[in-house]
């Protein structure tokens, strides 16, 4: 009965990574056709194993059996046509072989899974493992937070939650009806079981973190109407333009073309472009919003005037943080009923005006050694390193470099919101040697890449470009298209200085009008609708803390600890492995240990021992008296557990046994300390502490 | 008990009105308010007050209509078609919203709703001559070809040669593929474009006529019919139709320009599944399936409303293309110089892994095509039915002769050069040396370069050496002279006689050069032999640099290169035959 229920757990578990990897296909495949074939190749494995067949003969019937059938099939279907000719009896051939192929993998899986659980008992052992991988690579394909399969990522957590389940209960099923081993075997092969899937959903999410960032793409990452910048920046080979107002800005003075920063991109890798390294770099503040006024911590660049600024958001996302360089003070202002803003605050910062300080920058400021690692990380790219090379061969100044990189791309490539794909799936070089045609964000990567490769630190900014043209009584409009990357070259104590190398050129058969023009009738009612409301621009003051509030901060907080756990995965995760294993492990004997009861001492001290031993593979076997364990150890490994067994029988079972006694025994501990220090090397100390073998150990 | 109610009535009415006066605005003031806010870009605010107003107001259609309108021009079609069929429900059946709700049908290809929505427009305004269009349209892309006839002409009957009627009429005449008639109705709808001055109209009118002309193997006409859509106005089909007539006779330059610049404009993926085919045809697998996969991972299926295409069909070309690339790419893993046992592994796991998507790929597209055909069938357009059917089947010689066989009887019948193409296919499913060169006789060798590439890729491997082995080099020459890109995913090589010069070659590093060769899929033999149509010379002084050069029969260049080879002599062997591969096959 019991092997019949193991039987079947089992195969439901395998049904269920069958049905699981049959859904990424199922507009190929019958389901009915697949569960068939699974059905046989289960009955299949059974026949064989009850009929006693030898394995190799058993491998070969196996291999045999779908050509057999598919013979059969076509002798069926052949015979069929030869009656009735019609597009039912002569398609079948297709239809059967479009399920038949695809089926011989799950089958093969299920026979072999079953001929070897039935015929060896330890493979159900690792058929756990294997099954986990299985789970892990038919989810790879979910990456991304695609989620193909399942109409509802909850969906997919009950499915994963009862993979586990079902598997624990394989486990337990297979140690019950496996006379060598037993429960508590199977409960320490769970603890490998449970990590080595935790360490496989890892991979996988980091798998679907990069997907992610693949499928992203682009400067902006839309909802349904609203907008935000994507924390990366990947080159596409074709981007759309929206021309649907994004914010309003508004500052004093003569227009300028603004450059709106929301994110700076230090990191990059070859693979995945330039995205937001977070906790690392110079000059880092907030990217959301706060909910009172917030004074951010001033660098004290030099020759930069104050600007303020107030932002009018229409489509993008509230909590976007939106500044010219170098935001000091962002105070979010109170909003109006029936406003047509989303959100609306004001940012001082200290922003540089002129190149004149730049363009005496003549040597390479200095930099932390850590920074100057980030700021100057490249693919390692030698083409793009020789063109920096060659760009810059007749200038030896610092700003010159850079200005002159800024100038050669400007001026050599054009505007292109279709720069096509690359041959070799190497977009950047793509467009530096082949298309020489791209948009914003192929310029700021590429000059970003040559000033690094010079050695000299750069990094991507990406945010909107503001057209002085757009200027109506000091208010700015920005719409969708004017999303921009550009380039921040870092220049000491003058902070870092913005680069823009996008070219002004159309490329030739493209119709993209950059700048249409302010539309000033809807520009004229939303200033009127600020002038109107807007009057004393009150500043929104620290909100009262309410129980949501606290709430919401308390939330924060977790998922800020959780982030940085998250990010220290590699340490955090077998930290808190060893922990829990040394707690389940020690932990219950601490009680025993620190007990005044001089019985409960000796026997807290003989099961330390039975920990020892049993994490170095020398437990206690199932018909085994203690001291014919202990007796085994002498003989096989010189350890000397006898004595402690005799004082353990004694506490444990003599008329009286008292605190003298347990200190007659001292000696006896530091004995078998001593023998297994001596007989047991290091390496394998260490590995019996944080190995599970022993944290169930058999019950003196 | 009618008293009672006309009290309560009475009574309850103004607390209604009460209540919602009480509540503040009317409906009037929180549509404008919407739409302020519409004008504004604030769409939220918008969405918002529509919502309130759909609330306080539950039996007006006009917030949800407000609602739909947002949408729509969002290109939120389904959230848009919810708010239209809600305003339908409360009362609006005017011809606007229910063509909205048709509109919104087909542009989420649902097109059987959309000819359900077009039919009652029709019924209530019978003189509606944009739904007899719109209608027609639908019919032509759900292969209801009769039908569309029958209300297209009806049309015509009542309001004349009106241009959008005289074109899709012109359209379904060519399903139909009554040549005649299309191009009397497509010349109808370009006059009448060209008397009101539409030069938008008459340049798609010029497009149709020319993919006519091109279906009916009137190559000359294609172009010309091509070149007068272009210049009534610069659009990218037209650019892609010229392309496709450019491909026809394997110009790939050209061709690629054309398509080039229907890419730059178009607002479609069509002009990147015609650079993928044109890039497959020539070789160039990794970028025709760069470019297919990013047609195939685009789930935005709008633009396919306008095109006399579905997205059962349009699946299909693409899964069709991306099989023969994979394919093509695991000839490529299998016969590529490797320098080493892990290599040579590591090309023949990705052989077999392209492979199996080629499988999968192939899979696909014949089981859309049988799809497709029974669609065909269906509306009774047996020559297309049958067609796909064939494709469908191609794996099962047996089933795929019978249908190629009933396409070919029907559609020579109306076209006989048809019979070219049909020969093509015996010969390939039959794998007859015989057909394939009888269908090679018999292609346009101006025009038709093409097929006959393709004719050739697949006779050539049918003619083994010994006594066939001149006429094999003469037919491996003629493809080379063709597409040399055609070469290498077919698995044949040229045919070199390759010498070694100088004095920086080791008898394993001459043997090893012309293994690689002969993975390749070239016929090679060492030292000048007479009957080789090509010969390789390799001349090494023992340095890292080798100088090669490819001679035709008559000692002209055809190919050279002087490349540095770093590394050890097994990497040098490997790199020397890749960069001679690249070279002698690859088309820009």
């Amino acid at each position: 009965m019991r092997q019949l229920a193991l039987l079947i757990l089992r195969n439901v578990v395998l049904y269920f990574l069958l049905v699981n990897s049959f859904l990424q296909l199922r507009e190929q495949l019958d389901p009915l056709f697949q569960s068939a074939a699974f059905l046989v190749a289960v009955l299949a494995a059974v026949a064989m194993e009850k009929s006693q067949l030898r394995t190799l003969p058993a491998l070969a019937l196996a291999a045999a059996l779908p050509v057999i059938l598919r013979v059969l099939f076509f002798l069926v279907f052949r015979t069929q046509r030869a009656i009735v000719s019609a597009p039912a009896t002569d398609f079948i051939f297709f239809y059967f072989d479009k399920d038949f192929f695809p089926a011989l993998v799950a089958c093969a899986v299920a026979w072999l899974f079953n001929f070897l659980a039935l015929r060896m008992k330890p493979f159900l052992f690792i058929e756990a493992g294997l099954n986990g991988l299985l789970l892990v690579l038919v989810f790879w394909t979910q990456a991304g937070y695609k989620l193909t399969l399942y109409p509802h990522p909850s969906y997919f957590a009950w499915a994963l939650a009862f993979f586990i389940v079902a598997e624990f209960f394989v486990l337990l099923l297979a140690g019950l009806s496996t006379q060598r081993v037993d429960a508590r075997a199977v409960a320490s092969f769970s603890w490998v079981l449970v990590p080595l899937l935790l360490v496989f959903m890892l991979f996988l999410l980091n798998k679907y973190g990069e997907s992610s960032v693949m499928a992203g793409g682009g400067l902006m990452k839309p909802t349904m109407f609203r907008f935000d910048f994507a924390p990366y920046v990947r080159l596409e080979s074709e981007i759309r333009t929206s021309d649907q107002a994004v914010l309003l800005f508004r500052t004093e003075g003569q227009a300028h073309r603004y450059l709106l920063r929301r994110f700076v991109l230090s990191g990059y890798q070859a693979n995945q472009g330039f995205f937001m390294q977070k906790g690392t770099g110079i000059d880092e503040y907030p990217s959301i919003v706060p909910d009172s006024a917030e004074v951010f911590s001033d660098p004290g660049y030099r020759e930069r005037q104050s600007v303020s600024q107030e932002y009018y958001f229409l489509t993008l996302d509230p909590s976007s943080l939106i500044s010219l360089n170098y935001p000091l003070r962002v105070a979010p202002l109170q909003n109006w009923k029936a406003s047509s803003f989303l959100r609306v605050y004001r940012v001082d910062s200290r922003v540089m005006r002129s190149p004149a300080g730049p363009r005496r920058v003549t040597a390479q400021p200095p930099m932390r050694g850590e920074d100057t690692q980030l700021y100057t990380r490249t693919g390692d790219d030698e083409q793009i390193h020789e063109l920096a090379l060659q760009v810059t061969k007749d200038e030896t100044g610092y700003y010159s470099k850079v200005a002159s990189i800024e100038k050669y791309l400007k001026s050599n490539y054009l505007y292109s919101l279709k720069p096509g794909i690359a041959e070799d799936g190497n977009q950047l070089r793509h467009f530096l040697f082949v298309s020489k045609k791209g948009y914003c964000s192929y310029f700021a990567f590429a000059m970003a890449l040559m000033c690094r490769s010079l050695g000299i630190p750069a990094r991507v900014a990406v945010g909107f470009y503001v057209d002085p043209q757009s200027e109506v009584l000091n208010f700015y409009e920005v719409r969708a298209f004017q999303a921009h990357a550009w380039v921040e070259v870092y220049f000491g104590s003058l902070g870092w200085v913005e680069f823009d190398p996008t070219s002004d050129t159309l490329a030739p058969g493209e119709e993209f009008a950059p700048f249409p023009g302010p539309d000033k009738d809807r520009m004229a009612q939303l200033i009127a609708e600020i002038v109107k409301n807007q009057t004393d621009k009150e500043e929104q003051g620290q909100k009262v803390p309410t129980v949501a509030a606290s709430a919401s901060r308390l939330g924060r907080e977790i998922a800020r600890i959780a982030f940085l756990v998250a990010r220290l995965w590699y340490l955090v995760l077998p930290g808190l492995y060893v922990l829990l294993l040394l707690c389940t492990k020690l932990l219950r004997l601490v009680p025993g240990l620190l007990s005044r009861d001089a019985r409960r001492r000796a026997r807290a001290e003989y099961t330390l021992c039975l920990v020892r031993c049993a994490g170095v593979g020398k437990s206690r076997r199932a018909a085994e008296s203690p001291l014919e364990h202990a007796a085994r150890l002498a003989r096989e490994s010189n350890i000397a557990l006898t004595p402690v067994v005799d004082f353990y029988l004694k506490a444990a079972f003599g008329e009286s046994f008292e605190k003298e006694d347990l200190d007659a025994a001292r000696p006896a501990i530091e004995e078998f300390a001593s023998s297994f220090r001596k007989n047991v090397a290091w390496p394998l100390r260490i590995l019996g502490l944080v190995n599970p073998l022993g944290a169930f150990p058999r019950r003196a | 008990m009618k008293g009672v109610l006309t009290l309560c009535a009475a009574l309850l009415i103004p607390a209604v009105l009460h209540a919602q006066a009480a509540q503040g605005e009317t409906l009037e003031n929180l549509t404008s308010r919407a739409q302020d806010a519409i004008t504004s870009n604030a769409y939220e605010s918008a969405v918002k007050i529509l919502t309130e107003a759909k609330t306080r107001f539950p039996s007006s259609p006009r917030a949800s209509l407000a609602l739909g309108d947002l949408y729509y021009d969002k290109e939120l079609y389904t959230l848009a078609l919810g708010e239209y069929r809600e305003a339908e429900k409360k009362g609006a059946t005017d011809i606007a919203t229910l063509t909205q709700i048709s509109r919104c049908f087909g542009k989420l290809n649902l097109e059987q709703s959309s000819i359900e929505y077009l039919t009652r427009i029709l019924q209530q305004y019978p003189d509606s001559t944009d739904t007899m269009d719109d209608l027609g349209w639908m019919y032509f892309k759900t292969h209801q070809l009769e039908k569309g006839e029958k209300i297209l002409l009806k049309g015509i009957a009542k309001v004349g040669l009106q241009k959008g009627l005289t074109m899709t009429l012109g359209t379904i005449y060519s399903g139909m593929n009554r040549y005649d008639k299309s191009r009397e109705y497509y010349q109808k709808s370009v006059d009448d474009a060209l008397r009101v001055n539409d030069r938008n109209f008459a340049s798609i009118a010029y497009y149709n006529l020319s993919l006519l002309e091109h279906s009916f193997f009137h190559f000359n006409s294609a172009l010309r019919y091509t070149d007068e859509s272009i210049a009534m106005e610069d659009r990218p089909s037209g650019h892609l139709a010229r392309g496709e007539l450019l491909q026809s006779r394997m110009d790939f330059g050209s061709a690629q320009q054309e398509y080039q610049d229907a890419y730059s404009k178009d607002t479609t993926p069509l002009s990147k599944v015609n650079l993928a085919i044109l890039f497959q045809k020539f070789g160039r697998l990794d970028l025709s399936r760069r470019y297919a996969e990013e047609v195939l991972g685009s789930k935005d299926h709008a633009w396919l409303v306008y095109y006399g295409t579905d997205l059962t069909r349009h699946l299909k070309d693409l899964h069709e293309l991306l099989g023969i690339v994979y394919a093509g790419l695991a000839v490529r893993e299998v016969s590529r110089p490797t320098t080493g046992i892990i290599d040579r592994l590591s090309a023949l796991t990705a052989s077999v892994r392209n492979r199996i998507l080629s499988w999968f790929h192939d899979q696909r597209f014949r089981a859309y095509s049988l799809q497709v055909g029974t669609q065909y069938l269906d509306q009774g357009s047996y020559e297309d039915a049958w067609w796909e059917y064939y494709k469908g089947n191609e794996s099962y010689p047996e089933v795929a002769l019978k249908y190629l066989g009933m396409a070919r009887e029907l559609e020579t019948a109306r076209s006989p050069h048809a019979a070219a193409y049909y020969t093509l296919e015996e010969g390939k499913l039959e794998h007859s040396a015989a057909r394939l060169e009888q269908s090679l006789a018999a292609f346009d060798p101006f025009w038709e370069k093409e097929p006959a590439a393709e004719a050739l890729a697949a006779l050539i491997p049918l003619i083994k050496g010994g006594a066939a082995q001149g006429h094999r080099h003469d037919l491996i020459v003629q493809l080379y002279r063709i597409n040399p890109g055609a070469l290498p995913p077919a698995g044949i090589g040229l045919p070199l006689s390759v010498s070694f010069q100088g004095a920086g070659w080791k008898g394993r590093e001459k043997a090893r050069v012309l293994r690689f060769l002969r993975r390749a899929g070239s016929e090679c033999v060492e030292g000048r032999v007479e009957g080789f149509p090509y010969s390789l010379r390799l001349l090494s002084a023992g340095g890292t640099l080798v100088r090669w050069t490819v001679l035709d029969a008559s000692g002209n260049v055809v190919k050279e290169g002087n490349p540095a080879l770093p590394g050890g002599p097994r990497q040098r062997s490997a790199a020397l035959v890749r960069i001679i591969l690249e070279e002698l096959y690859s088309v820009h």
